[in-house]
C-alpha cells in the first residue's frame, strides 16, 4: 500500500472556479458576462476599435512625447557626398563638395584686398576649393574636366547633363572630346535619374581658386532600401568601404555598375515599440506636417484611409484618419513667406497670412514678375490657384477660422533584436507607477487621483471625524467648522478655489493670505515637492497636486461625518471598559473604537470611495488627461461621441464594478464572528 | 471593620456627585464617607437610581466629583496625577461585560497589558491564558466574545481587569444580566479571588455571595450610604426602615 492513498486529491480547477463564481452576487455576474460581450464587440469591431486603441493606445501620434524606444542599429549606407559648410572672406556661407576640394588645412584665412574694412581674419580649418562662378574680371586660376551628355545644342552654346542629374549651359569651346555612348548617373544623382545614352562630351571647365574657413561637415547618405536621403556629422561614419552600386533586376539594360562608396551608421530609429518577439521588435515612427485650412473652403469632413505622400517622406504609409474635401480656390494677397513646401499669403485687408501647400497650387502669377517674399517695395503680391482636392490627416486644433490638419505619415520598422547595437528609452515603456504614461494612460490617472485623495481623504475624515466626538472645545468646534464649510462648496468650485487660489498662494509661500515667515519656505517646498511628483507623474506640470488636494478635502469632510456616525454608535461601554484598564482616551480611539466604528462604516466608506471615483472625472476641468478628458478630445477630433461617450461609461462601469467587488471583500474580511 | 494599624486603600470623603440633566439635577451622590481596607470585600445593595454605579464609577474616576475627596492606594484622585495609572490599579466588571467584539479572547485580555503595561507578547499571552485557566475556560482562548455564553463573558472581563494586577476589583452587577444558571460559574470566580485577598467592591443584589464572601455590607439609598454592617447582621437585623423595606421587597 503506498502513502499515497492518505492523500486528498487536489481540487479541480472547474470546482474551484464554480466555487469562486458562487460567492459573487447574481447582477455581478450578469454585469460581468455583459462587460464581457461589450468589450468583445469593441475588439472585433473595426471602427469601435479605434475607440479602444484610443483609449489604450492613443493613436493621435503627433508629438516626440510619445516616441518612448530608440534603437541603434549599424546601417550600411551609401555615401552621396561629402560637403562642407564653410564661412568665406566675405561672411557668405556656402557649401563645398569633396569633387571641388583642393586641400584642407589649418591655417589662416586673409582678408582680400577688396574686403570690407571691418573684415578679421580668422584662424581655422582653411579650406581651398575650386570655384566655378568666376567674379567678373578674374582670370580663371585652371581648368576641370567633365563628363556630359548633350541634351541640346544652340550655335555655340551647348545644354548638357552632367552624371549627378545636374544640367549645365557651356560653351562649344571648352569641349575638349566628344563620343557616343553611355553616360551613368553617379551616386550623387538623385535617385530618378536615368543613364543618358547618346553624343557625350567631355568639357573643360574654368575655376578660380578660393578660400574660406570650414564650419562644419556633413556627410550625406542613402537609405539603400527605400532612398530615403538624409544628411549626417561624418563623425558618425563607423566604416566606409569601397565597392560598386549594382543595378536593380528590373533595371533597364543599359544601366551599368558604377563605382560608390558605402558608409556604415549607427541608424538611430525613434519611435513607440509595438511588438517585441524573441528575435525582433517592431517599432512605430512618426513623422509629421500639418496643414491650416480656412473653414470656408470646407465641403465635407470623412474619415477614411489617409494615403500618404511619398514625396514627402518616402517612410510614410497610408493610414485611418480624416479626410477633408477642400473646394477649388484663387487666392490673392501678398506673400510674406516662402519656403521650400509652403507659402504664407496675407490676403488684402486682412491681417493675418495663411500658409498654403505648394504641392496643392496648380497655377501662381506673381507681380511684379518673379519677386519674392522678401520684397518690400513694392511688395510681391500673388495670386495662386487650387484645384478641388482631398487632404488627409487628423484633426489636432480646430480655431475659428480654419481647422488645423496633421498628417501623420507613420512607418513600421521591423528590428532584428541582433543588429541593436544600443537602446535607449526616454521614459521606460514598462507599465509601472513610475511609468503611467506607458500604461492605459487615461485610466491611471483616474486611479492615481482616486486613490490619492481617497487616502487623503481617510485620514482628514478620521481626524476630523474624532475631533467631532472629542470633547476639547477647540478641537471641536475646529472640526465643525470644516465639516460644515467644505460641505457647502460645491467639488467644483473647491477645484478651481485650489487650482487658482490655493495652489499660487502656496507656491508664494502663504496660505489662506496669512504670510507666515517661519512657514513660508516650508510651504513653498512642499509645493515644488508636490509639483515634482506631479512631473514624475504625468511629465509635465499640471494642477494634479492641487485637483487631488481638492478633491481629497471635499470628500475629508463627508468622511469625517461617516467616521463620526461610526464611533457614536459605538456602545459608551467600550470606551468605559477601555479606560478602565488603563488605556488613555487616544489609546482607546486606536484600539478598541476604531476599529469597531471602522467596520460599521466600512459600507458607506465604499460607496463614497466609489462616488469619488466618479467624481475624478471633474478634475477634467482643470486640464488634466484623464480619461474622461482623454475621451473628449478624441471625441470633438474625430466627430465620434456615441463611441467615445459609450467607451467611457463603460470604463467608468468597469472601474467602480471592480472596485465595489474588492469592497465587499473587504467588508467579508473586516466581518466580525 | 478597621483593621489595626493599617491606613484604608480607599477613602472617600464627604463626596458629592450631581447630574445635570435636561429634567433637573440628580444628586447621585450625597456626603459619601467611606474607607475600605486592603483585602477587605464590600459588597454595596440599594434599590435602582440609588448611586451604587456612580459610586463605583467615581472611584476609579469614570466620573468625576463635584466635591469631597476620594484617596486610593494613597493618591488623590483629585489632583493632577496620572489617571490612567491609577485605574491600572483599579480592575473593574460590568453588568454587560463590554468586551471587546473585534478581538479574540486571549487578545482582550491581553491589549491592556501590552499598551499600558507595555509588556512582552510572550509575556502577555502567557498571564492571558494563566488567569483563563483561573477563570475556567482554557480552551476558548481563540474564541470570538459573540461566541461566548454571558457567564463565560463575564468570566473573561474578569480575566481582563486581572491581567493589569489590579489592587483593587470593582463589580458592577457581574451577574445580574445572566440567566440563573450561568450565574454561580461567576459568583465561584469571585469568591475564589476574595479568598485569595483581593480587595473588592461588589455592587450585588445576591444575597449568597454576600453573606458567603463579604465583610462588609452597605446598604445605599438616594445617594446616601443609609446602613452598613457585616452581611449576616444587616440582612438578617437590618436597623434602618429604608434598609428593611427595601429587603423586604428583595427577599
Ligand atoms: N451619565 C448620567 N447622566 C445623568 N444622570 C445619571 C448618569 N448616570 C447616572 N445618572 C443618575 O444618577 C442616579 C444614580 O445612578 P446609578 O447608575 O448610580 O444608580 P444605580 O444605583 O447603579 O442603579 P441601578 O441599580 O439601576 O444600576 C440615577 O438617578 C441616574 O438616573
Ligand atoms: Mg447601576
Amino acid at each position: 500500500m503506498s502513502e499515497n492513498q492518505f492523500v486528498e486529491p487536489p481540487v479541480p480547477f472547474i470546482d474551484r472556479v464554480i466555487f469562486l463564481a458562487k460567492t459573487l452576487p447574481w447582477w455581478a455576474i450578469i454585469l460581468v458576462i455583459g462587460l464581457v460581450l461589450v468589450g468583445y464587440s469593441m475588439l472585433v469591431s473595426d471602427e469601435r476599435r479605434d475607440v479602444m486603441d484610443y483609449l489604450i493606445d492613443r493613436p493621435v501620434l503627433n508629438t516626440d512625447e510619445l516616441y518612448d524606444v530608440t534603437y541603434e542599429v549599424d546601417a550600411e549606407v551609401l555615401l552621396v557626398s561629402e560637403s562642407y559648410l564653410v564661412i568665406d572672406a566675405y561672411d557668405d556661407r556656402l557649401t563645398v563638395f569633396l569633387q571641388d576640394l583642393i586641400s584642407r588645412e589649418e591655417g589662416v584665412l586673409e582678408c582680400p584686398a577688396d574686403a570690407p574694412a571691418d573684415c578679421l581674419s580668422q584662424r581655422g580649418t582653411v579650406i581651398t576649393y575650386r570655384q566655378y562662378d568666376i567674379p567678373t574680371g578674374a582670370e580663371p586660376s585652371d581648368t576641370y574636366s567633365f563628363d556630359a551628355g548633350v541634351l541640346d545644342q544652340q550655335e555655340n552654346m551647348l545644354t548638357v547633363r552632367l552624371a549627378t542629374g545636374d544640367t549645365l549651359e557651356i560653351d562649344t569651346a571648352w569641349v575638349t572630346a566628344e563620343r557616343e555612348g553611355l553616360l551613368a548617373c553617379d551616386r550623387v544623382a538623385n535617385s530618378t535619374c536615368e543613364n543618358f545614352r547618346g553624343r557625350v562630351v567631355t568639357f573643360e571647365r574654368p575655376y578660380v581658386i578660393a578660400q574660406a574657413i570650414e564650419v562644419r561637415g556633413d556627410a550625406h547618405i542613402r537609405f539603400l532600401e527605400d532612398g530615403y536621403e538624409r544628411t549626417i556629422r561624418p563623425v558618425f561614419i563607423k566604416e566606409t568601404r569601397e565597392g560598386v552600386l549594382s543595378c536593380d533586376d528590373d533595371a533597364p539594360a543599359d544601366c551599368v555598375e558604377i563605382p560608390a562608396t558605402y558608409v556604415t551608421i549607427p541608424e538611430r530609429i525613434t519611435g513607440v515599440e509595438i511588438e517585441s518577439k524573441r528575435d525582433y521588435v517592431r517599432v512605430r515612427v512618426v513623422a509629421q506636417e500639418t496643414i491650416e485650412i480656412p473653414r470656408n473652403r470646407i465641403l465635407d469632413i470623412n474619415m477614411g484611409t489617409v494615403e500618404c505622400d511619398e514625396d514627402i517622406d518616402p517612410r510614410c504609409q497610408n493610414f485611418e484618419g480624416t479626410l477633408v474635401d477642400v473646394k477649388g480656390e484663387v487666392v490673392e494677397g501678398r506673400l510674406t513667406l516662402e519656403d521650400r513646401t509652403h507659402y504664407r499669403i496675407q490676403p488684402p485687408g486682412q491681417k493675418e497670412a495663411i500658409r498654403y501647400r505648394r504641392s496643392d497650387i496648380v497655377e501662381e502669377t506673381r507681380t511684379p514678375e518673379n519677386c519674392a517674399a522678401t520684397d518690400q517695395d513694392p511688395p510681391c503680391m500673388i495670386v495662386i490657384r487650387f484645384e478641388e482636392t482631398t487632404l488627409g490627416g487628423r484633426i489636432i486644433q480646430e480655431i475659428d477660422n480654419m481647422i488645423v490638419l496633421e498628417t501623420v505619415p507613420e512607418k513600421v520598422f521591423k528590428i532584428q533584436k541582433d543588429d541593436i547595437t544600443k537602446t535607449s528609452r526616454r521614459v521606460p515603456s514598462t507599465c509601472a507607477l513610475n511609468n503611467p504614461r506607458a500604461c492605459n494612460e487615461g485610466i491611471f490617472l483616474t486611479l492615481i487621483v482616486t486613490f490619492s485623495a481617497y487616502a487623503l481623504a481617510l485620514m482628514i475624515g478620521l481626524m476630523v471625524g474624532v475631533g467631532r466626538v472629542m470633547h476639547n472645545p477647540v478641537i471641536y468646534h475646529l472640526s465643525t467648522l470644516y465639516v460644515e464649510l467644505i460641505r457647502g462648496i460645491p467639488l467644483l468650485v473647491l477645484l478651481f478655489v485650489f487650482a487658482f487660489v490655493i495652489g499660487p498662494e502656496m507656491r508664494d509661500g502663504r496660505l489662506f493670505g496669512l504670510d507666515i515667515p517661519i512657514l513660508s519656505d516650508f510651504i513653498s517646498g512642499f509645493y515644488k515637492q508636490l509639483n515634482s511628483i506631479e512631473v514624475r507623474i504625468l511629465g509635465f506640470e499640471s494642477f494634479l497636486s492641487e485637483a487631488i488636494l481638492g478633491l481629497a478635502v471635499g470628500y475629508g469632510a463627508f468622511l469625517g461625518e461617516v467616521f463620526r456616525a461610526g464611533i457614536q454608535s459605538i456602545h459608551r461601554g467600550q470606551m468605559e471598559a477601555s479606560r478602565s484598564l488603563g488605556m488613555s482616551y487616544f489609546q482607546s480611539m486606536r484600539h478598541v473604537i476604531l476599529p469597531q466604528a471602522i467596520r460599521t462604516v466600512l459600507p458607506p466608506l465604499g460607496n463614497d470611495f466609489i462616488a469619488l471615483l466618479k467624481d475624478s472625472s471633474l478634475i477634467m476641468v482643470l486640464a488634466l488627461p484623464d480619461m474622461f478628458f482623454r475621451g473628449r478630445s478624441y471625441a470633438s477630433e474625430s466627430f465620434r461621441y456615441v463611441d467615445v461617450y459609450t467607451g467611457v461609461a463603460l470604463y467608468y462601469v468597469a472601474m467602480t464594478l471592480l472596485l465595489s467587488l474588492i469592497v465587499r471583500q473587504i467588508e467579508r474580511w473586516a466581518r466580525l464572528p | 471593620m478597621k483593621k489595626e494599624g493599617q491606613e484604608a486603600i480607599i477613602q472617600m470623603h464627604q463626596v458629592h456627585k450631581r447630574f445635570r440633566t435636561s429634567r433637573g439635577i440628580v444628586h447621585a451622590l450625597n456626603d459619601i464617607n467611606l474607607e475600605i481596607f486592603a483585602g477587605e470585600v464590600v459588597t454595596i445593595i440599594g434599590p435602582s437610581g440609588s448611586g451604587k454605579s456612580t459610586c463605583l464609577r467615581c472611584i476609579n474616576r469614570l466620573e468625576t466629583i463635584d466635591s469631597g475627596d476620594i484617596i486610593v492606594d494613597g493618591i488623590p484622585l483629585k489632583g493632577k496625577h496620572n489617571v490612567n495609572q491609577i485605574r491600572a490599579e483599579v480592575g473593574m466588571v460590568f453588568q454587560s461585560f463590554n468586551l471587546f467584539p473585534h478581538k479574540t479572547v486571549l487578545e482582550n485580555i491581553m491589549l491592556a497589558q501590552r499598551v499600558v503595561r507595555k509588556r512582552r507578547k510572550s509575556v502577555a499571552s502567557e498571564k492571558a491564558h494563566m488567569l483563563l485557566q483561573k477563570v475556567g475556560i482554557p480552551e476558548k482562548a481563540d474564541a470570538y466574545p459573540s461566541q461566548l455564553s454571558g457567564g463565560q463573558q463575564q468570566r473573561v472581563a474578569i480575566a481582563r481587569a486581572l491581567a493589569m494586577d489590579p489592587k483593587i476589583m470593582l463589580f458592577d452587577e457581574p451577574t445580574s444580566a445572566l440567566d440563573p444558571e450561568m450565574i454561580n460559574e461567576v459568583l465561584d470566580v469571585m469568591q475564589d479571588l476574595a479568598r485569595e485577598g483581593m480587595t473588592m467592591v461588589v455592587v450585588s443584589h445576591e444575597m449568597g455571595f454576600a453573606r458567603a464572601a463579604s465583610d462588609r455590607t452597605i446598604f445605599m439609598d438616594g445617594g446616601k450610604i443609609i446602613e452598613q454592617n457585616d452581611p449576616d447582621n444587616l440582612f438578617d437585623h437590618p436597623q434602618h426602615e429604608r434598609t428593611q423595606a427595601f429587603l423586604s421587597k428583595i427577599l
